[in-house]
């Protein structure tokens, strides 16, 4: 199987260590990223498949994030990791009234669960019960 | 006769094909014996958080049991379908 490029943006180091543990016996290479500006750049400048990108970080937001990797990449896969709150959601209002595409994946997350999605969006393994 | 609920983010233009993709696959595999629901989690994070929603989309078969979920890609019909053992029967 092709390996798949997966690019994690977030500031927790602990959040980064966690994918990379719940990925590491999958078919994929992780990029890392502790910022939105370099996540930004590398998601435009690499081939990724698939980015995971933390909705609140010092310097660059999420959204801000977001908006630069539509720009150049506007099919890309992007999950926005919060927590499933309202007042969290406000963060992305503008993001939505922007027409900006995005997927949700709920913080905090077990690595199998990390596992779960990556599979369900780059074709592995798909179904949980319950 | 199915039960489903389906989950995604917003209802712009990458949710509505994936509604209607999974709205076209019961049509197509179980016409007339389905009830799909769509919640916005944006709208029904409550819900989303009571059903273990923790991606979207994530698609819910809740009944006939065991209740089972697809969470990611749902363009191919084959696959979901395969994955929610969805079929005429059902």
């Amino acid at each position: 199987m092709t390996q798949k490029r997966i690019l994690v943006i977030d500031d927790d180091s602990a959040v980064r260590d966690a994918f990379r543990l719940a990925l590491r016996k999958g078919p994929y290479t992780l990029l890392e990223a502790d910022n939105g500006e370099t996540g930004a750049s590398l998601a435009v400048a690499e081939d990724v498949d698939l980015v995971y990108l933390d909705l609140r970080m010092p310097g660059i937001d999420g959204v801000e994030t977001l908006r630069r990797i539509r720009a150049a990449k506007p099919d890309l896969t992007v999950y926005i990791a919060t927590a499933f709150h309202r007042e969290l959601f406000d963060d992305l209002v503008t993001a939505r009234g922007e027409g900006l595409e995005f997927e949700l994946l709920r913080k905090p997350l077990r690595r199998q669960q990390i596992l779960d999605i990556t599979n369900g969006v780059l074709g592995g393994d798909p179904t949980t019960e319950g | 006769m199915y039960s489903l609920r389906l989950y995604v983010s917003g209802l712009g233009p990458g949710a509505q094909r994936q509604i209607a993709g999974v709205r076209a696959l019961l049509d197509d595999t179980c016409p007339g014996a389905y009830e799909l629901a769509v919640f916005d989690i944006f709208d029904d994070p409550v819900q989303a958080r009571e059903d273990t929603v923790y991606a979207t989309p994530t698609l819910l078969r809740l009944w006939p049991p065991p209740p089972s979920r697809l969470i990611g890609d749902l363009s191919d019909p084959k696959r979901v379908a395969a994955a929610l053992a969805l079929s005429a029967s059902g």
